[in-house]
């Protein structure tokens, strides 16, 4: 601080304090816009939280004491917003975080071409929350909607997986084996030219490729000779196990799936920030750590646990830290896709305020505003929470 | 990296370019949709190679005929004749966020000024008075504004919004700003303060082009939140000459994506199409502001 300079304090004192009083006039503005439009609203909220208070009849507020609070926590009501927005923090962090770690570690990696997918995996998130929201609910329609339909067919792959390898991927494995071993005594080389892992990879899809067309052949319903020979065996139940199927009525539409794909859908619209967050964070960490290591004999895998992770351990702090906040805040993203439905089963905290506040066409902001300061209260545990996980890393 | 291995791994490179095939499918699948007409929407015929599936009876009696696709520019003409107010909204976002972004770093920025060179008396209270309220989710503030809204008469207003967002947007840039100004090394000021530089040029000549940086991620981090923004311009507003992007196309949702799905893939499409447009062209900015504004928020 300026202040505390001696040069310039002491011979022009009186100066110097008047000086220093003009930072009011700096700072005047945005304290009062700050006190107007948040600190008297924050403690508005407080006040209110109360009363029994509704905006369509102020004059019969009414001074309830703590009773918002004890209704807030016995009404039943309330404990459905509470598990489905606990159940969506705990399904999205997890795979949120993750992902973005992978990713970053993966493009910390590739050189060529690395900026061009950087630029593509952070492009949703610059699309704003309402609109992606809107283009999933279209991506997710039971009808014509494209996420629906990779469901679907992933479900059918998932289904068929058991049948395919039991039936099919023997047999073709021992036909490629005998081809590439024949051409092999005949002269022809494959693996010489190019490095093993570019071809083991090539090699391995192709393998699969050909053997789900294949196995997709045999086994076709209408067609398939190995499907027609097995269903007078044993039961076709062996052929499609019908582990899981997609909703005939979109995934939006379904209690079970609606949840889960909500998260899909932030997934997709905010990886990209914890990508970058990490990558700044790996960026970081010097060179020398990693000599150091590599002279202690470590490993690949060792460099990774030892330096690279406790290094990223503020970096964690913070994306765990935000991505929690941002789960428990939700709001946007359920109401526009499914408005809380199917039985209220993607009916979230803040959505229950919102209800409660302006919904109902009650106004209850008496109530509402203690649902708010419970949010901020469990908010602000949550990450004292966090903050202890992160100390031994530190 | 010294110790990374400098050959590209090529399994590496191919499961990112899944992964990044798989964001950008969304906005691919759009853009087709959007250039077809709602039947074939519903039938889910969008791709190229889905042409010829379509079918469609001659007549009683004869053999179904394929028939091709179609590609319309008309849920863009509906759009633009007066079916939806999707360019009200892009004003009214536009603005918003062009206006608050400017209003919240001036105003920011001068706090941040006035915190970080000045020591008048409660100004460390003031700053931890501000740092408390950080923790404070913004859905606490939500109802008390509202009420104050109303009083304020400002309650389906675009002003009412730009105020609320200027004062959400604040503690951000103080915070930020304030960490880049307290970085400039104090000799820099003192030398302008012997010149005889007012406190204000000293702020305007040698701090604000030192901060440009610090500036830019603000300005970008403020810019994408208020055009992002939809829970407090959805309760703030009612009107549709008000209306934000996000809130108008969640009221479009409602109104186009039964029968007319074609003019949502549309306007879905025109929602995304500017930012993403110019997030590309100013992708290198983007990123390190936010890298930047998120790991000193």
């Amino acid at each position: 601080m300026s202040a505390a300079e001696p040069s310039l304090k002491q011979p022009t004192s009186l100066w110097r304090r008047r000086y220093e009083r003009k930072g009011m006039l700096y700072v005047l503005p945005a304290l009062v816009l700050f006190a107007v439009m948040v600190a008297y609203p924050i403690v508005r909220s407080f006040y209110l939280s109360f009363f029994d208070y509704s905006i369509l009849e102020p004059d019969a507020a009414r001074f309830v004491g703590a009773d918002n609070y004890l209704k807030l926590l016995t009404s039943p009501q309330n404990h459905r917003p509470f598990w489905n927005t606990l159940y969506f923090a705990a399904i999205f962090t997890p795979p949120y975080v993750l992902l973005g770690l992978g990713i970053a570690l993966l493009l910390n990696r590739v050189r060529r071409g690395s900026v061009a997918l950087r630029t593509m995996i952070f492009t949703p998130v610059v699309v704003s929350l309402a609109v992606s929201a809107v283009m999933w609910t279209l991506f997710y329609n039971g009808s014509f909607g494209m996420a629906h339909k990779m469901l679907e067919g992933a479900c059918h792959f998932l289904n068929f997986l058991p049948a395919y390898a039991l039936t099919c991927l023997p047999p073709y494995l021992v036909i490629a084996a005998l081809l590439l071993f024949s051409l092999t005594l005949l002269g022809f080389t494959f693996f010489d030219k190019a490095p093993l892992r570019i071809t083991v990879p090539v090699s391995c899809l192709l393998a699969l490729g050909v053997c789900v067309n294949l196995g997709t052949f045999w086994l076709h319903e209408s067609f398939g000779l190995l499907a027609a020979f097995l269903a007078t065996l044993i039961p076709k139940a062996f052929v499609s196990l019908e582990l899981v199927a997609a909703p005939a009525e979109g995934v939006l539409g379904n209690p079970r799936w609606a949840m889960p794909a909500i998260a899909a859908m932030c997934l997709w619209n905010g990886v990209g920030i914890n990508v970058i967050l990490y990558l700044v964070g790996l960026q970081r960490i010097s060179p020398e750590l990693y000599e150091a290591a590599e002279v202690d004999g470590a490993g690949r895998w060792q460099r990774f646990l030892h330096v690279t992770l406790p290094q990223l351990g503020p970096t964690t702090y913070l994306v765990v830290l935000l991505s929690m906040i941002g789960a428990f805040k939700v709001f946007g993203q359920p109401f526009i896709m499914t408005g809380g439905g199917p039985q209220d089963s993607t009916l979230t905290f803040v959505m229950r305020l919102y209800n409660l506040a302006f919904r109902y066409g009650k106004f209850q902001l008496g109530y509402a505003s203690a649902l708010a300061y419970a949010l901020a209260v469990f908010i602000f545990v949550m990450s004292l929470f966090v903050r202890r996980l992160n100390r031994p890393t530190e | 990296m010294a110790v990374e291995r400098k050959s590209v791994s090529f399994t590496f490179w191919l499961i990112l370019l899944a992964i990044a095939l798989l964001s950008v499918l969304p906005f691919l699948w759009i853009i087709l949709g959007s250039l077809k007409p709602h039947l074939e929407i519903q039938r889910g015929q969008l791709w190229p190679w889905q042409s010829y599936t379509a079918q469609k009876p001659a007549g009683p009696g004869q053999p179904p005929r394929e028939v091709s696709q179609h590609v319309t520019a008309d849920n863009y003409r509906r759009i633009f004749q007066k079916l939806s107010g999707l360019p009200t909204y892009y004003f009214n976002t536009f603005y918003l966020s062009a206006a608050g972004t400017f209003l919240a770093l001036f105003v920011g920025t001068l706090a941040a000024y006035g915190f970080a060179q000045f020591k008048f008396a409660g100004s460390r209270l003031l700053f931890m008075l501000l740092l408390l309220t950080i923790m404070i989710p913004g859905e606490v503030t939500l109802i008390g504004r509202y009420e104050l809204m109303f009083q304020l008469r400002l309650y389906d207003k675009i002003v009412g919004l730009l105020i609320s967002y200027v004062a959400g947007s604040l503690l951000l840039v103080i915070f930020i700003m304030r960490n880049v100004f307290a970085s400039i090394s104090q000799d820099i000021t003192d030398a302008a303060m012997l010149d005889g530089a007012s406190s204000w040029k000293i702020f305007w000549e040698v701090m604000v082009p030192m901060g440009g940086n610090g500036l830019a991620a603000c300005g970008i981090l403020t810019f994408l939140n208020i055009w992002n923004e939809f829970l407090f311009a959805l309760t703030f507003t009612s009107m549709d000459k008000v209306r934000t992007l996000p809130v108008g196309i969640f009221m479009l949702k409602g109104q186009f994506g039964l029968f007319n799905s074609g003019v949502l893939f549309a306007t879905v499409l025109l929602s995304f199409l500017p930012i993403v447009l110019v997030f590309i062209l100013l992708q290198k900015y983007f990123v390190r502001g936010l890298s930047m504004g998120a790991l000193k928020g």
